[in-house]
């Protein structure tokens, strides 16, 4: 069946060949005519039905429409379903918001660099949900988000459908020790006295018990052969020494606390950008830690702009609390135990002097450590061409 | 006159062309009128010549141009000068 709306006729009559004749020497398209038990048959397109009912008419013959054909006939049976037409222009509509509308942000390659900090970038250089996609000018954006984004060594912007698929690389940071093939000397990073020294290569310039200030040369790069030949080398060692350092820590008498109520969750239909909430909204006058996580539908493995949103609100009400001496310096000690262990955990604390000092509002306490740790670190070796 | 006539035709291409298609397909490029026209025979005339054809079913498109398509078991075809041109 084709898709023109076609109709079936028959005609009876004396002047049938007349007939046939008169359709032929009209602008009336016939085709499928048959005449048999004179009797005339024939399909014509139903732009030509009106023409054929009045040549009919005048030569008087009788004609009758048996069937209508085409699948116009079948659409135009559902011209007055509203629905229908609703349906299409939403779909339409569906297919233009999902092609030229940004309704979602994917970011790749950070590691470093916060989610959060990109869209905050992207929505300063005019990227984000909603934002109509022809109307960006993509690779002034890629130039303006590698300036903002200090760590980012490449940035990359690209567009499919309604997804913004923006590619980061960041920045690898330069490491701090010299290339072994540099030649190098090692100072000392610190004030400090020596207590032991193992050299691989390089020449010492120091003894043990000797007292070193930050900056002085320990082990130097440059190497005599014995033949009063001079060789410039990349210095190894280490380099122990002894130095002080002072930490001060303090307990309030008087802080304020997060104390947490129960966990709460709110979950809310994320379509297009827009939330629509799944239930009764609370209001949050109080404080809350808040978090959020999406999980967008897919259609056949393809992800589209409509998912869940699940919110997790956990109040909370900054409680002053009041410490007595003890407490306070039981406090204390959990911080100087925290500070030792991320500090000192690959060094020896030799000796821990603490001073404490009471006033009215707070306790402190100054404590000075001595570590034996390594004080070596290698600086470049540049020489004179002279 | 006569030759003149037939030559023009040839060079602008004014002649009758009759295709068939194995037994069941004949276009014919000029039907001027249908004299008679059943489910065995159909007489047209195509110009210059009268084409009768019979055969059995035969059916006809017109495509409301000049010429007729005739579709059915075709059993022969037979063409007659057509004197009506001469006559005038």
């Amino acid at each position: 069946m084709g898709v023109r709306r076609v109709v079936s006729f028959r005609a009876r009559g004396n002047k049938l060949m007349g007939f046939v004749n008169a359709i032929r020497h009209s602008d009336i398209i016939c085709f499928s005519q048959k005449y048999s038990m004179e009797e005339y048959t024939g399909k014509i397109y139903i732009s030509d039905l009106e023409r054929l009912k009045l040549l009919a008419e005048n030569m008087k013959i009788d004609l009758f429409v048996e069937e209508y054909q085409g699948k116009m006939f079948t659409v135009l049976k559902y011209k007055a379903r509203y629905g229908l037409l609703i349906g299409f222009i939403f779909m339409v509509a569906f297919v233009f918001v999902m092609s030229n509308i940004v309704v979602k942000i994917e970011i790749n390659g950070n590691e470093n660099i916060k989610d959060d900090e990109i869209l905050y970038v992207l929505s300063e250089i005019g990227i984000e949900k909603g934002t109509f996609i022809p109307s960006l000018d993509i690779e002034n954006c890629e130039l303006k988000m590698k300036t903002r984004l200090g760590n980012a060594s490449w940035a990359a912007i690209r567009t499919q459908g309604g997804r913004v698929i923006v590619d980061i690389h960041e920045g690898i940071p330069v490491p701090r020790t010299v290339h072994n093939n540099i030649p190098c000397n090692i100072v000392s990073e610190r004030d400090a006295i020596v207590t032991d020294a193992q050299v691989m290569q390089g020449t010492l310039k120091i003894e043990r018990g000797y007292s070193v200030g930050k900056g002085d040369l320990l082990v130097s790069g440059v190497v005599e052969n014995g033949a009063g030949n001079y060789m410039i080398v990349h210095a190894l060692a280490d380099i122990t020494g002894e130095y002080m350092e002072k930490e001060t820590f303090v307990q309030y008498f008087e802080s304020s606390q997060k104390e947490y109520e129960e966990k709460v969750q709110k979950r809310s239909l994320e379509f297009f950008g827009f939330r629509i909430p799944l239930g009764f909204e609370k209001k949050y006058s109080k404080s809350a830690d808040y978090k959020e996580t999406t999980d967008y539908f897919s259609v056949l493995g393809i992800e589209i702009p409509i998912g869940l949103v699940v919110s997790e609100y956990t109040d909370y009400e900054m409680k002053n609390i009041t410490y007595t001496l003890t407490e306070a310096e039981e406090e204390i000690q959990k911080k100087i135990s925290i500070y030792e262990k991320n500090f000192y955990s690959d060094k020896e604390i030799i000796k821990k002097d603490v001073k404490k000092n009471e006033y009215e509002d707070r306790v402190e306490y100054e404590v000075t450590y001595t570590i034996r740790g390594k004080i070596g670190v290698e600086k470049e070796l540049f020489i004179s061409k002279n | 006159m006569g030759r003149l006539y037939e030559k023009t035709k040839k060079v602008f291409a004014l002649q009758t062309s009759t295709q068939i298609y194995d037994n069941n397909q004949l276009i014919l490029s000029k039907c001027r009128r249908i004299y008679e026209y059943n489910d065995i025979y159909l007489k047209a005339d195509a110009g210059s010549v009268i084409v009768e054809i019979w055969g059995s079913d035969l059916s006809i498109d017109d495509f409301a141009n000049e010429g007729i398509a005739v579709y059915g078991k075709i059993d022969s075809v037979s063409f007659t000068e057509n004197n009506k041109r001469e006559d005038k």
